[in-house]
């Protein structure tokens, strides 16, 4: 309120002019001006600021606690997660093992299988081929009889008149007399 | 009639002790090749008598068949035919097709 009294003095001394004019002590002005704009905001703003700042305070250390609680928490689930790890890992080496284990087993039985088999097949193709040649063996053996038969037949028919079947009847009586039949 | 015969010649043949022999042949045989062979039917059968009935077979190829006893159960076969049909069994062959 100063201030403007100030002023209205002033307009007072030069009322010709019929304008404000300008306050050359622009220093002692201004520091007035912050020395009354903090007193207000110091007197009016101490119990806001107060309250604010306990607030704060709180919230912080909540957080403080509550990151506090994380941390421990996370460091057990860390801890147990560490020896679980572990123990996933020894399990791993355990099937990892008795993985190769297996897988050399299965290659033995594989291997074994496959001998046998081919074994087998090795008796099945001799086997079919023995067959197959004495098949072979026994159609030309037959073929060869079959014609000679035929042949003896034509010959025998060719050859065959009166006399020689008197011969063979009368030959065939002698044998018949000669075999001791019982009846 | 045919059936009244064949009984009263059974009847006769028994009655007389006569054994009817059928032989069977490629060519008509002579009388003493049929005497022959009756004397060995007799033999065989122990008949008094024996009555020869002859027949014609080509098939035979050579030699002769003898059939007798009652109802013709009784086969002696000296045939070529039977001859070559064993030897072709003893070579397990098929059924060799024998065209006379």
């Amino acid at each position: 309120m100063k201030n403007v009294t100030h002023s209205f003095v002033f307009l007072a001394h030069w009322p010709s002019a019929g304008s404000f004019g300008l306050n050359t002590d622009i220093l002692a002005t201004n520091l007035i001006n912050l020395t009354v704009v903090v007193g207000v905001l110091i007197y009016f703003g101490k119990g806001v600021l107060k309250d604010l700042l306990d607030n704060r305070k709180q919230r912080i250390l909540s957080t403080i606690r509550n990151s506090e609680e994380l941390r421990r928490g996370t460091i057990e689930q860390l801890e147990k997660a560490r020896i679980r790890l572990q123990k996933v890992e020894l399990e791993a080496d355990e099937y990892r093992m008795n993985g190769y284990s297996e897988i050399e087993r299965e290659k033995a039985n594989l291997i074994n299988a496959t001998s046998i088999s081919l074994e087998q097949l090795e008796k099945s193709k001799n086997e079919t081929l023995y067959f197959e040649k004495q098949r072979a063996m026994n159609q030309v053996r037959q073929r060869v009889f079959q014609q000679a038969v035929q042949g003896a037949l034509g010959t025998l028919n060719s050859c065959l008149n009166t006399e020689l079947h008197f011969r063979t009847i009368r030959a065939n009586i002698s044998i018949l007399g000669a075999m001791e039949w019982k009846s | 009639m045919t059936q009244i015969v064949r009984e009263f010649e059974n009847a006769f043949n028994s009655l007389t002790g006569t054994e009817v022999a059928t032989v069977t042949s490629v060519v008509q045989l002579e009388s003493q090749d049929l005497a022959q062979i009756a004397q060995q039917v007799q033999n065989l059968t122990g008949a008094k008598n024996v009555r020869v009935k002859t027949r014609i077979d080509p098939e035979l190829i050579a030699g002769f068949t003898i059939q007798y006893g009652r109802d013709g159960s009784s086969l002696i076969d000296m045939s070529v035919r039977k001859q070559i049909e064993e030897i072709t069994s003893e070579f397990e062959m098929p059924a060799v097709t024998l065209d006379v």
